[in-house]
């Protein structure tokens, strides 16, 4: 007797309740289910998924540690073969920086003999007060603002105001308890600088969101991106502390200024000890 | 007692063996950023198996290996444990469905069942995940799965020979 094969005819045996065509209708359900959750992203798919991967992470690590044990390897042996270039580059590095710590040492020394043949003693001139800037609701610019520090802290005229980025400003008016502070975008803020690539002195000038360069000719010898730095031109700045840096376009030059003073509500204040000075 | 456990081990190795293909087919994916060329490997030993010992897995269980495949790769889940099922089913009706005498022949069949499912998984993603596929990786995988089948489906014969003798 022949049988014709169908659906029914090996796999199922005939009859509602077989229990493997029971098992294989659960089990497309089931796919479908997943195949339709999964395409519509709902919650309970992607709680499941997140449970699974979860489940699944120890496993997956002590499966992957074989591997990252290798690739660490390969990186290190490909590394390896680079340590001989690195040395020679180390060791040149190396021999620069002993010349030129010997050079250093020797100009000390230098200098020290120096001092000791014109008998200079060095005295610190300038010493630093932190101040905090005060809310003053009867500001009417942008450009000055006012710090808890005046002269009975031993603060003048032009005492340089600044932050852990550069300069801020420079003191305008005292008063015994509080102090003025003109911020360099004003435009009556006028301060020597020096350009430290190029080389150059000149001023720098206020002008609401960046500063003008003053009293130089060729301002685009200088370089883009260079920083300048204070100096102590006609002996009311300290030298040294950065006030910003160049910026060329095709037609302008000007300075953009390091530091703001909505940076902090912190500002250091260098005051001159010119008592030192006389003194000496 | 020695005969138990190891009649208790006979019987959930290929369980573990399938587990450990998925985890070590995944764990790379998990762990480096870059895309790799990796074979089908999970695809590969499930195939194998129901090939030479469709009576080993229990349906339930080829849908739990699909679901645990489908849901550790990205995508859409629940074509793999569907195909898989219907696979399963073809091949317990008719025991010639997946393999043949001719191992060159069995070897056609798994080429054109497989390029029927890179092809549902590549056109489901496609459509219904917007996933990008990175053509080359995934013809390269797909060529490496294609040329480890010998390898894996032998491994698999001796497998599934040296576990009926214990059966025995």
């Amino acid at each position: 007797m022949a049988y014709k094969s169908s659906f029914t005819s090996r796999g199922f045996r005939s009859g509602l309740l077989n229990p493997y065509g029971a098992e294989i209708f659960i089990c497309i359900l089931t796919s479908v289910f997943f195949l339709i959750a999964s395409y519509n992203k709902s919650n309970f798919f992607i709680n499941f998924k997140y449970y699974v991967i979860t489940f699944s992470k120890p496993g997956l690590m002590l499966v992957a540690k074989p591997f990252d044990i290798t690739n660490n390897v390969l990186v290190f042996l490909s590394n390896f073969k680079e340590i001989k270039n690195l040395n020679i580059s180390l060791e040149a590095e190396n021999s620069e920086l002993k010349n030129k710590i010997n050079r250093n040492n020797f100009l000390e020394y230098e200098n020290l003999r120096l001092k000791k043949l014109l008998n200079i003693n060095e005295k610190n001139y300038s010493k630093k007060l932190i101040g905090r800037i005060l809310i003053d609701p009867y500001k009417n610019d942008d450009f000055s603002f006012v710090i808890d520090l005046g002269k009975k802290d031993g603060l003048k005229i032009n005492d340089i105001v600044f932050n852990e980025y550069g300069m801020i400003g420079r003191v305008l008016e005292l008063g015994d308890f509080s102090s003025k502070v003109i911020s360099l975008y004003d435009q009556d803020s006028v301060i020597p600088v020096f350009s430290m690539e190029t080389k150059q002195s000149f001023f720098v000038k206020g002008s609401d969101n960046k500063l003008l360069i003053k009293h130089f000719d060729s301002l685009f010898s200088l370089k883009h991106n260079e920083v300048l730095i204070t100096t102590k031109a006609a002996g009311y700045f300290k030298e040294g502390i950065k006030v910003g840096k160049v910026k060329k376009t095709l037609n302008e030059v000007y300075v953009e200024p390091f530091a703001k003073f909505s940076d902090t509500i912190y500002v250091y204040v260098l005051v001159f000890e010119f008592d030192k000075i006389l003194n000496f | 007692m020695y005969l138990v456990i190891a009649n208790f081990f006979v019987k959930i190795f290929p369980y573990i063996f399938i587990f450990s293909f998925i985890y070590l087919e995944f764990s790379p994916v998990y762990f480096y950023e870059n895309e790799l060329i990796k074979p089908f490997l999970s695809f590969l030993v499930i195939y194998s198996w129901l090939c030479h010992d469709v009576t080993r897995f229990r349906p339930i269980w080829i849908l739990i290996f699909g679901l645990f495949y489908d849901f550790l790769k990205d995508g859409i889940v629940g074509i793999t444990p569907l195909y898989f099922t219907i696979l399963y089913h073809l091949q317990r009706k008719k025991s010639d469905s997946l393999t043949s005498f001719d191992f060159k022949e069995t070897w056609i069949k798994f080429i054109i069942y497989f390029i029927l499912y890179f092809v549902i998984i590549y056109m489901c993603n496609y459509f219904f995940e917007n996933a990008s596929y990175n053509f080359n990786k995934n013809i390269f995988s797909f060529l490496l799965t294609i040329f480890l089948f010998p390898v894996f489906f032998s491994f698999i014969e001796k497998l599934t020979s040296r576990f009926g003798k214990y059966d025995n």
